[in-house]
């Protein structure tokens, strides 16, 4: 790649542990640097792909800060400029290639263990570099388009064989375009087939239409992945009276019994309920006698007589009349039953089996109870199933036994993965187990300083947004390697449509420029037309049920 | 090549400098113009030089001019002479020289010869001897006059021989000025709102 | 006595110096008396005629100013100069031949100065160095005898030498037509071959007598230039008027025994102080004819003179006859000169500058010692320098 054009800038100084500096060439403007924009460092025996993390004006004679040229003095400007004043630029090599190879399709980029000489001269990347580091879709399936680096048009893509290796995050402000991030993503994983989805929509974002945040356009809305995706995802959903009226097609009515509330399923209640730590010691009493009809034991007993209860037990009468009254709160739940005639967990399976990925609706239901709540049922369940599937696979070691990679999409991650309950619910266990059970996580979170460090260090890939709070910031950043200059990157994304990627399933951070989610975009993922679904419908309907 | 009118011949000449008497009283190449001299006579190598002192004085070193109260036109009628018995000689840098293989902003290895003939520098010669800025260095050296002085005459003069090229060359200049004066933030202002036409 | 470091013996001095001062002044009131009488004398000669008589008949040794042809007193202001003319002018100086030093030989530098006023072309100041080494020029033979030269012999062949560079400039001058004036420093009065023999004395006289007719048949005024004039024709000529004797005869002078004698009152005084309590500046006195004994092998040349205030003093001017005469000449002659002196700043600018050519100053003597000592060295040419030289010049403790 020796037919670089114009020259940005010459390296003059640095180390491998802070980055290295660039003087700006005299004739490109500083205002034409941004931070997070991809360059390439010409360095005598490799290539060092870099970030911008920093710019900074310097002047060589302190007399110049006191007596700045006049706006009318442009000769000693030009004079000074590049001189006397002049534009450093930090950079932080992310990788390096060795020069002088031929096919770039046999170029493997290293992870930087140098840094390049002195002089060497600094070139912004082109459509080349890119597409050797983050390959093309055309390449192989496992790359996903998911957007554009700053001020280029070619695409980044995502490993996705990578990203599902891991549990994940997406991160951001509220406001910034989480949601589209993972729209965008889980549209990835459904198109290239990688894994198999179970997505927790609070706010009923995800499989059907939804509001665009920013109206204007005639289209206020976006579609929703079953609406792009067909019959290969299916809404289940827990207030089928608000899909009716939305004109969602449903898939499937959620109902949960009370005999399948496991006491662990209430732990992660606790914050939410405000219950004390005595009041589960209570539950696992009546647990103890009651086993799986327990909650419906508490509740009933509760409304006639929960002091003969406590007695019965053995407990502490007030611990137990208060998680009687909190808990109390779940009979509100309509999709709470005493008894199913179905096992839930069952079809999901059978759904999940297929290959069809589902999307769990909350509708109006959308408390952070009932979400907690679900959430941690069903995960939980799920799981179970899923580890008893592994172990049969690794006794057989059939093929056909290999349990079909499960990714789990839950909102307000913090809630579930805060310090406390990460090590009480079943995500914090699903986290730590990266993929022995073939199942990860996507976490969406806009306060990731909430989140167990331990878990974020875990976490594959990060997709993060803008972020303010520095606290969030410092979370996020966990576990990197180096993050002072993705520091000053990530303070100066725009607050929609850019985000900056690091992990496991891209070689080096890259701050993007989304990909846009409209029509263009379903159309790539295979949308068909109105009547082409219809018929597509009429056909699966047909193979399903013959 | 057109034969050229010498200006004057040199007098006096050492590694640096050179010293010649003008042809014509009071017609000096100006201060901070570029001079040049052939090494030997009719051969090509030319030495360089930048005039950095002018003086018009009596030919006898015992005898000074005085104060008549008259205009030039009048002393020449009536005290005629006056001016034959006055110099002008200038004073001369060595700032490079050429020969086959081009322009050298280096000291000559040997000084003009006495009664060489000097000649003033083209526009075209200026141009060219002046695309490299490194014959500036050497004008602080000189210390009989204040160099920024020298300096934004010689720049001066130069800015015409480059015509629209100019403003760009001015910037370049400034550039090596600014190199030269290291930190002294004030002198280059300074001297830079003087050069500016 | 020990001066200390000085050579002059101060102490005494001062007193002599305090004496000397007291006697001045009572010096300057007979001064002043003097003065007066003279101007006295001199106006008394309104009818020039009878004095002129006397004149003619006296018998007395020293200069009388002669050919009187109007009242003493008669001044002549300045008409006015040429609007363009051209003055020419040769000074001389010479490197003595010291027969201490070296082989014998001697050098005479003639100045050539050509100035043109009113036209502006460029004027000529030169110089030329002559050499003389020859035995013609080492020795000269006269009497039958042959003499080295010596420092006097010497100065009247430059003398000479200026003359004829002055023709020759003026030779140069053929076919301008603006009027020329011709200036040497010093006498036209040669009278220093009076006492010369003859050979030598001819051969200079008619040499120079050449080049005033050269002059003459040019029209072009020849004058010499004397500053500070001591010359006292005039007074003597007063003083031959206040004798009472006709004829005067003053070497049978009877007042001798006398306190003061009849034409005492006026002796000590000089022209030029006479006429400078008349003359104006830029005015002449008349002319008057020199009697110097020379002047009888002058013929037509014979020298006249005449005072000028050239305004910072009063010049004597002496011009040849065929000049005197020629009223029109004698007055532009009388612009141009008084032009001159106010040009040159109460000396005339052509001779200053003549002066300065031809002038080898100590530095240049030196050189040109060591210049001919290297010459003959490189020819390994013995050089022997005596002793008496060698002592001037390198005085030990």
């Amino acid at each position: 790649m020796g037919h670089r054009p114009d020259e940005l800038g010459i390296i003059t100084r640095g180390s491998l542990l802070e980055g290295v500096e660039m003087k700006l060439s005299p004739g490109r403007s500083v205002e034409d640097i941004t931070a997070g924009k991809f360059v390439v460092i010409e360095g005598e025996k490799h290539e060092f792909f870099s970030m911008i993390t920093d710019v900074r004006l310097d002047v060589t004679n302190a007399q110049i800060l006191s007596n700045p040229p006049s706006r009318e003095n442009t000769l000693l400007r030009q004079v000074l400029s590049g001189t006397s004043t002049y534009t450093t630029v930090m950079l932080r090599p992310m990788l390096m290639l060795r020069r002088g190879e031929n096919a770039p399709n046999d170029r493997v980029p290293e992870p930087v263990k140098t840094i390049p000489t002195h002089f060497a001269t600094v070139y912004e990347a082109d459509e080349e570099d890119v597409r050797c580091i983050f390959g093309g879709e055309s390449q192989d399936r496992k790359y996903f388009n998911v957007g554009t680096p700053l001020d280029m048009e070619t695409p980044v893509c995502l490993n996705l064989d990578r990203f599902v290796e891991r549990s994940n995050g997406i991160f951001g402000k509220t406001g910034t375009g989480k949601t589209f991030l993972t729209r965008l993503v889980l549209s990835g994983l459904i198109k290239n087939e990688k894994a198999v989805n179970f997505i927790f929509d609070m706010h009923s974002e995800y499989g059907w239409g939804a509001i665009k945040e920013t109206g204007g356009s005639k289209q206020d809305f976006v579609k929703g992945l079953k609406q792009i995706f067909g019959s290969r995802v299916a809404i289940f959903t827990l207030d089928p009276d608000s899909s009716r009226r939305r004109k969602v097609l449903a898939d499937h009515e959620v109902l949960i019994g009370y005999d399948q509330i496991a006491v662990e399923d209430v732990i992660p209640l606790q914050d939410e309920l405000s219950l004390h730590p005595t009041a589960m010691e209570a539950a696992y009493s009546v647990w103890a006698k009651y086993k799986n009809d327990w909650m419906e034991a508490l509740l009933n007993w509760g409304d006639e007589d929960i002091k003969s209860l406590a007695d019965s037990l053995g407990v502490h009468y007030e611990s137990l009349a208060a998680l009687y009254r909190k808990l109390r709160r779940l009979r509100n739940f309509k999709f709470l039953v005493p008894k199913t005639s179905e096992d839930l967990i069952k079809k999901i399976m059978e759904y999940m089996d297929k290959g069809t990925h589902i999307v769990l609706e909350f509708g109006r239901e959308s408390s952070m109870l009932c979400y907690l709540l679900v959430a941690n049922i069903l995960t939980r369940r799920i799981h179970e199933l899923y580890v008893n599937r592994t172990e049969e696979y690794l006794a057989t070691q059939n093929p056909a036994d290999k349990p079909k990679h499960l990714v789990i999409t839950i909102e307000e991650a913090h809630k579930f993965l805060n310090p406390r309950a990460s090590k009480q619910t079943i995500f914090g266990t699903i986290a730590r187990e990266l993929r022995k059970y073939y199942v990860s996580l996507l976490v969406v979170d806009q306060r990731p300083s909430g989140i167990d460090d331990e878990i974020l260090s875990q976490i594959g890939t990060k997709i993060i947004a803008l972020l303010n709070d520095e606290r969030d910031i410092q979370a996020v950043l966990t576990g990197v390697s180096n993050p002072a200059g993705l520091r000053s990157v990530l303070a100066s994304l725009d607050s929609k449509q850019q985000a900056l990627i690091l992990g496991h399933a891209v070689p080096m951070p890259v701050v993007i420029r989304s990909r846009d989610y409209d029509e263009q975009f379903y159309k790539e993922m295979g949308l068909l037309l109105e009547k082409e679904r219809e018929e597509k419908i009429a056909a699966d309907i047909e193979a399903l049920f013959g | 090549m057109m034969k050229e009118t010498h200006i004057a011949e040199v007098i006096e000449s050492n590694t640096t400098e050179m010293i010649a008497q003008c042809t014509v009283l009071h017609c000096s190449p100006p201060f901070g113009s570029f001079v040049k001299v052939n090494l030997a006579e009719g051969t090509e190598p030319a030495i360089y030089g930048l005039v950095f002192n002018v003086v018009t004085s009596s030919i006898e070193p015992n005898r000074r001019a005085m104060a008549y109260g008259k205009t030039e036109e009048e002393l020449r009628k009536e005290q005629p002479q006056i001016f034959e018995l006055l110099k002008t000689e200038f004073q001369a840098h060595l700032v490079g020289y050429r020969d086959q293989t081009g322009i050298k902003q280096i000291l000559p290895s040997q000084p003009p010869r006495i009664h060489s003939f000097v000649y003033a520098c083209s526009l075209a010669e200026v141009r060219e001897f002046t695309r490299q800025c490194d014959y500036l260095r050497t004008l602080f050296t000189i210390s009989q006059v204040p160099p920024d002085e020298l300096i934004i005459a010689t720049i001066r003069n130069t800015l015409d021989a480059h015509g629209e090229d100019s403003p760009h060359y001015l910037v370049q200049v400034g550039k090596e000025l600014s190199r030269l004066l290291r930190d002294d933030y004030d002198r280059l202002s300074s001297i830079l709102r003087r050069i500016s036409p | 006595m020990d001066n200390g470091p000085f050579m002059l013996d101060f102490s005494i001095l001062k007193s002599q110096i305090n004496q000397m001062v007291g006697e001045q002044r009572s010096r300057q009131d007979t001064y002043r008396r003097r003065a007066e009488r003279a101007l006295k004398e001199l106006n008394r000669w309104q009818d020039w005629r009878p004095l002129g008589a006397k004149l003619t008949d006296s018998k007395t040794s020293w200069l009388l100013a002669g050919d009187l042809g109007e009242p003493l007193t008669t001044r002549y202001p300045l008409v006015a100069a040429p609007p363009s003319f051209t003055v020419i002018a040769a000074d001389g100086s010479q490197i003595f031949p010291d027969r201490h030093e070296l082989t014998l030989c001697y050098l005479i530098n003639i100045s050539s100065i050509v100035l043109h006023y009113g036209t502006g072309t460029k004027p000529l100041l030169a110089s030329r160095p002559t050499l003389f080494y020859k035995e013609e020029d080492l020795y000269k033979a006269w009497n039958n005898r042959k003499i080295p030269v010596d420092g006097e012999i010497v100065g009247i062949q430059r003398s000479l030498m200026e003359f004829q560079e002055l023709a020759h400039l003026a030779k140069q001058l053929e076919g301008q037509d603006l009027p020329v004036l011709a200036l040497c420093d010093g006498t036209l009065i040669l009278w220093h071959l009076e006492v010369k023999p003859e050979d030598f004395g001819a051969y200079v006289l008619s040499k120079f007598l050449e080049t005033l007719e050269y002059f003459r048949g040019r029209r072009i005024p020849i004058a010499g230039y004397i500053s500070y004039p001591r010359s006292t024709d005039v007074i003597n000529a007063l003083r031959v008027g206040m004798c009472p004797e006709h004829p005067v005869n003053c070497d049978k002078c009877p007042y001798r025994q006398d306190p003061e004698l009849p034409c005492e009152p006026i002796e000590g005084m000089i022209d030029s102080v006479l006429f400078s309590h008349l003359l104006g500046p830029g005015e002449r006195t008349t002319v008057f004819k020199s009697s110097s004994k020379i002047l009888e092998e002058y013929g037509v040349h014979a020298v006249y003179f005449f005072y000028l205030n050239v305004g910072s003093e009063i010049a004597r001017i002496e011009v040849p006859q065929w000049v005197a005469r020629d009223r029109d000449l004698l007055n532009r002659t009388q612009a141009m000169i008084y032009d001159q002196a106010e040009k040159g700043h109460g000396y005339p600018v052509s001779l200053a500058e003549a002066h300065e050519k031809a002038v080898v100053r100590g530095a240049d003597r030196e050189l040109f010692y060591q210049f001919l000592r290297d010459s003959f060295v490189r020819q390994n040419l013995r050089v022997q320098v005596s002793r008496k030289s060698y002592k001037k010049k390198n005085v030990s403790i």
